[in-house]
């Protein structure tokens, strides 16, 4: 690792640090207290950043995983392969605030709305993906396998998306359109911008996580070479 | 705008929640990013060892 790349990772992890406290000061200061829910809406920004972020990830599952099957390069493979764990850490944290979220909004801890349950099964299919790659983590016959396996559940972000708009459950549908025939989050200007920063903050850090954790598998695979090179 | 005991109450409990949510964000990122260091300095000390008992094997071969 040069130092070069270490000085721009610890830049982006000081520019993620600074967009992670700015945007804890809009969620919790800046934006206004939501008339119907209370203090506890806050929990959204940071629970849509993490859903967001999990999101981005799965999407940036699926590229790599294209551009592994048509290169064969490793590199592609690693940034696939750590996506998809920060992908499954960030719809962890998405799912359990959501949860901690509805229950005192819709008195239940869970329920089986289209929103939740596709994203349910986004998050189940990326924990299936991971248990695969640690089955047989340099076995590049997996490798490839794993690679369609992150393709097909790219194409489950777009149902999650549109789940609430296609099939009408209890979650919200963020983006609405106005009887003036205009597009509008349904939320107030300081509650947009704070929800953009703190979408922001979780991108920041999910770009910083990934840099780090490619980091750990290059240091992976110069041990594996080492082990070869004793071993001959 | 009068605030009853029963808005009160239920301000009280949505704090809670709003802790316990963020509580557990923390507690998730900050327990992953740990795991993630020590695996750094797992992975570290093994590259370390190894490249040394390669060149002590490499010394060893050459005196001979």
């Amino acid at each position: 690792m040069t130092r070069n790349s270490d000085r721009w990772l610890d830049l982006l992890g000081f520019a993620t640090l600074i967009l992670i406290i700015v945007g804890l000061y809009m969620a919790f200061v800046y934006a206004q207290t939501e008339v119907n829910m209370g203090l506890v809406y806050r929990i959204f920004f940071f629970h849509f950043g993490s859903i967001a972020a999990g999101m981005f990830a799965v999407i940036v599952v699926g590229i790599a995983s294209i551009a592994y099957l048509r290169t064969s390069a490793r590199k592609w493979d690693r940034v696939a392969e750590a996506s998809a764990e920060i992908g499954v850490v960030f719809s962890t944290i998405g799912l359990v605030t959501g949860s901690i979220w509805a229950r005192p909004i819709w008195g239940v801890w869970w329920t089986w709305d289209p929103r939740l349950t596709t994203f349910l099964i986004l998050w189940l299919i990326y924990i299936a993906y991971l248990m695969l790659r640690a089955s047989a983590r340099d076995d590049p016959r997996v490798a490839r396998f794993a690679a369609v396996f992150g393709i097909i559940g790219v194409a489950n972000v777009p149902i999650v998306i549109m789940s609430a708009r296609i099939w009408r459950g209890i979650s919200p549908v963020l983006f609405q359109q106005t009887a003036e025939q205009q597009f509008t989050f349904g939320l107030t200007p300081e509650m947009v911008q704070s929800l953009v920063v703190c979408i922001s903050a979780h991108l920041f850090l999910f770009f910083y996580i990934l840099a780090y954790r490619t980091r750990l598998d290059s240091l992976r695979d110069q041990l594996v070479e080492l082990r070869r090179a004793r071993a001959k | 705008m009068e605030i009853t005991l029963k808005d009160l109450l239920a301000e009280i409990r949505n704090l809670a929640y709003l802790f316990y949510g963020y509580s557990v964000i923390w507690v998730i990122l900050l327990g992953y990013l740990f795991m993630l260091t020590r695996r750094e300095k797992s992975l570290r000390a093994e590259v370390e060892e190894l490249k040394r008992l390669i060149e002590s094997e490499k010394s060893v071969n050459s005196e001979r």
